[in-house]
């Protein structure tokens, strides 16, 4: 009996693209509680980081200019070593944002470490 | 590839409107990087090193694209041809194109209405469209290859590969299309070798005119009908070269003018088709059947070649409004930023 060939991804392309998945969620709820601190791009990347994040800086820098069009984050240009960068910090409504998001991953946790 | 010359090639992907603000901001970001690797080994970075975190930040089309409010669009047949990233500067090309069709169809139609047949039908204006629709689509596929790093050789493929072939066509194709833009002046000798590729095409024409012989056959009404036209376009656009050669920074008008040119002949070629007839017999008695087949089958050959030539020019003329369009986004003015 002839076989049927079906083209499978490779398990560790198919985990990254998963991974990827779960990643991006996360992604701005860590970016929104790490700007209750101001920061510019490439500091907040570091900060970031060093506190296990690995978030690549063509996802974090558009992803700020994106928050900050919905309001959830606020930005200044200003002075720090003679020069000029842009510092984002955590909007009113980002903060009530922040709680909330904050209370479903807290639920999902939950859930997730009942099934897990 | 040095930061400000990366920072230039995101910017020509932006949107406009935010172009100064997003790159103000990678260039600060990049450099706090650039600074922060110097103090990690004590010492400037390299350009090698340099070049390495720019690499490592993504291709500047792709940076762009992450900022792009919309992120959809795309040609998509079974799998994505061209991506999002490529989209808006396809579609964008592609209404140029269309645009400077609906021209050429107007100026045909003074012409028709000066007793010269000239697209007879609406094929003939649906036709080139999908001409057109199929060149540019065909070069945007081959970029989005090379961008997304498809279609390049295998590695061992290419180390036996000479020199330029190491390179894949889409890669090719790509640094037409993205690289050329930020040259910042037309070499003069580029100026010197357009005006004697176009003083030699106009010198030929001189000599070979119509009515001319070539054994029993005399050259025809298709022939006649671009002869003049073409000879002008090309006097005409002899004038870019020597303005290019004393003013080497307009290389904007270098992309126009071949544009228009090419536009220009694309016309004169449509023209020259439909007329058709580029040999007839000559006039001594009355032809047999062998004959006239022949002479038809002589005439359907010139119409193929014409319809290749037309398809080789539209390909240009796409390639030279891409240029000159981006050229126009990035410095914002025909004339290149001086050079430091």
């Amino acid at each position: 009996m002839p076989h049927r060939s079906i083209a499978i991804e490779p398990l560790d392309e198919r985990f990254e693209s998963l991974r990827l998945e779960l990643r991006r969620g996360s992604v701005i709820v860590a970016v929104l509680a790490q700007l209750r601190t101001e920061h510019y791009g490439y500091a907040l990347r570091k900060a970031l980081l060093e506190i296990g994040l690995d978030i690549e800086e063509n996802t974090l820098y558009p992803l700020l200019r994106r928050l900050e069009s919905q309001g959830l984050l606020a930005s200044e240009w200003r002075e720090e070593d003679r020069r000029n960068k842009r510092f984002y910090r955590l909007a009113p409504d980002g903060e009530l944002m922040l709680a909330r998001l904050q209370q479903e991953w807290q639920d999902i946790n939950a859930s997730l470490d009942r099934i897990l | 590839m040095t930061l400000d010359r990366y920072l230039k090639d995101v910017r020509t992907f932006l949107p406009a409107d935010q172009a100064d603000d997003i790159v103000n901001e990678l260039s600060e970001n990049l450099r706090a990087q650039f600074e922060d690797r110097e103090q990690e080994l004590g010492r400037a970075l390299t350009q090698a090193e340099q070049e390495s975190i720019l690499n490592a930040h993504g291709k500047p089309i792709l940076v762009a694209a992450r900022y792009r409010p919309d992120q959809g669009g795309g040609l998509t047949f079974g799998r994505q041809l061209i991506g999002p990233a490529l989209f808006p500067s396809y579609t964008r090309v592609l209404t140029i194109n269309v645009a400077i069709t609906v021209v050429v169809v107007i100026v045909a139609a003074i012409v028709a209405a000066s007793g010269q047949p000239f697209f007879a039908s609406v094929s003939g204006v649906a036709l080139s469209i999908l001409i057109q629709f199929g060149v540019v689509t065909l070069i945007f596929v081959a970029a989005e290859r090379a961008i997304s790093g498809e279609g390049t050789w295998p590695e061992d493929v290419a180390r036996s590969l000479p020199g330029e072939l190491q390179r894949s066509f889409p890669d090719r194709i790509s640094e037409q299309l993205i690289g050329e833009r930020l040259v910042d002046r037309v070499p003069r000798r580029t100026s010197v070798f357009d005006f004697a590729v176009t003083a030699l095409t106009v010198g030929w024409l001189i000599v070979v005119r119509p009515p001319f012989l070539i054994g029993e056959l005399r050259s025809g009404p298709g022939w006649e009908s671009f002869h003049l036209p073409l000879l002008v376009i090309l006097a005409i656009s002899g004038i870019q070269p020597v303005v290019t050669f004393v003013r080497p920074r307009l290389v904007a008008v270098r992309s126009a003018a071949r544009a228009a040119t090419d536009v220009a002949i694309l016309a004169v070629f449509a023209l020259s088709l439909n007329t058709g007839q580029w040999v007839v017999l000559t006039d001594a008695g009355a032809p047999t059947a062998n004959e006239l087949a022949g002479l038809a089958e002589i005439n359907r050959w010139v119409g193929i070649s014409l319809t290749i030539a037309m398809v080789i020019t539209l390909a240009m003329t796409v390639l030279e409004t891409w240029r000159l369009v981006t050229r126009l986004r990035v410095g914002g003015t025909a004339f290149a930023p001086p050079t430091m």
